[in-house]
């Protein structure tokens, strides 16, 4: 068997009181692109700020290539490129001297490209961080995890600030990076569009645990809002459905895995009618934490 | 048409709950049918399409893939995917397409809107693949 790129084995953390991650366990293969969703709150940072190793856990382990988090080597870690959620800091510090400063860092920073990005994405080698915008602070950590050419990506919300046109040439620069070098990508946001173009798998995080692991077109090509033309007696049996409602003599439910009956086994097992619309990706992501939080 | 002027061909729509690749699917046999694109014309790598559209690279793939297997489209090693020949047997007859529009109309004619149409269309297709078995 392959190893994964990233294997998490039953972690936990919590804030004082508060759980956050509650045993929670992932495997992420090479090239893989996880769209991590969840509600705010839910532990997104947390959790992708554990796999950085900024945040100690209190049980279980991650490994990254195999190798346990504390004990990656050097070389390893240089082919980590990572976009906080929050602001950079070295705020006095000027574009062009920001990106050689942490370049320098990495066997594998290619300032060539690091500049030719910069001049794409217009912004200027002399202006001094502070006075940048927030999207632009955020396209400078944007670059500078680009510039380093990683194995593996991992981006916390980086687009929240940055205009659609931005976010697009952002998300192309994203595909050819991925198939340059087969990049794993974890990617927080809640601009879900983003997420339903570019990932192969879509993780949504919930009560500290991944609760939904799937992959994107699979999910998709399942996800449906489904219409009974009579009611559904014992609707516990379809696992992958949810949501149910009573619709005068009808009901109403939501298919929202792709790990169970497809709609025409569902009809050919009832014999009844049934009307199937497909959801797309945010429609599902509001049903299933509906569900969750009902 | 030029390989950069192809990519215009697509118009992706993610909150159609229609999974991309078979955007993709649809929209390169509608080309095909259409006549926009020829036999024997190159498409874009998967690569270019992946960046142009912002989508990821698996799932051009994929509908590189599909086309291959339905016949529209073939591999050529070293080159990349080409615009089959459009067999005979594979362009729609006359009857077909004049039933497809007399149904269109009547439906149109009941009010019903173009996502129930194809949704009827598509029960009907899968009821008779279930038939046929």
């Amino acid at each position: 068997m392959i190893t994964p790129v990233i294997q998490i084995n039953n972690i936990s953390k919590s804030y004082k009181t508060l759980s956050v991650l509650d045993g929670l366990s992932a495997n992420i293969k090479a090239g893989q692109i996880i769209g991590l969703v969840g509600r705010n709150g839910a532990g997104k940072t947390t959790l992708i700020e554990s796999i950085m190793g900024l945040r100690e856990i209190e049980g279980g382990e991650i490994k990254i290539w195999g190798d346990i988090l504390g004990e990656l080597t050097q070389d390893q870690k240089e082919q980590i490129g990572f976009v906080p959620q929050d602001s950079i800091g070295f705020e006095w510090m000027k574009v062009g001297h920001y990106l050689e400063y942490f370049g320098g860092f990495f066997a594998g920073f290619d300032k060539d490209y690091s500049q030719e990005l910069t001049k794409r994405w217009k912004l200027d080698n002399k202006s001094r961080i502070a006075e940048l915008s927030g999207g632009q602070k955020q396209i400078l950590q944007v670059i500078q995890a680009l510039s380093i050419k990683p194995k593996l990506l991992i981006l916390d919300e980086p687009v929240a600030h940055l205009d659609p046109n931005m976010r697009r040439q952002f998300l192309a620069e994203l595909v050819e990076l991925t198939c340059e070098l087969g990049t794993t990508v974890i990617f927080s946001t809640h601009i879900i569009s983003d997420l339903e173009r570019i990932a192969s798998h879509i993780a949504l995080l919930n009560h500290g645990k991944i609760s939904h692991f799937y992959e994107l077109e699979a999910l998709k090509e399942s996800a449906a809002s489904l219409l009974f033309e009579t009611e559904v007696p014992d609707h516990n049996q379809f696992k992958n459905l949810i949501n149910w409602q009573t619709i005068n003599q009808g009901s109403k439910a939501v298919l929202a895995s792709p790990n169970g009956m497809s709609v025409s086994e569902i009809q050919q097992q009832l014999g009844i009618n049934i009307q199937a619309q497909p959801l797309s990706l945010e429609d599902w992501y509001l049903e299933v934490t509906n569900e969750i939080n009902s | 048409m030029t390989q950069d002027r192809l990519i215009q061909l697509f118009s992706l729509n993610t909150s159609s709950g229609i999974p991309i690749y078979r955007q993709l699917v649809d929209q390169i046999k509608q080309a095909v049918r259409i006549g926009l694109l020829k036999t024997d014309q190159q498409l874009p790598s998967v690569r270019k399409i992946a960046s142009a559209l912002q989508i990821n690279p698996m799932t051009v793939s994929k509908a590189f893939a599909q086309l291959e297997i339905e016949g529209v489209l073939l591999r050529k090693r070293g080159i990349g995917m080409l615009v089959a020949e459009i067999k005979p047997q594979e362009s729609i007859p006359k009857e077909v397409e004049n039933a497809l529009s007399d149904l269109v109309e009547l439906s149109r004619n009941y009010q019903l809107n173009d996502e129930t149409i194809m949704m009827l269309l598509q029960q009907s297709l899968s009821a008779n693949k279930k038939g046929s078995k």
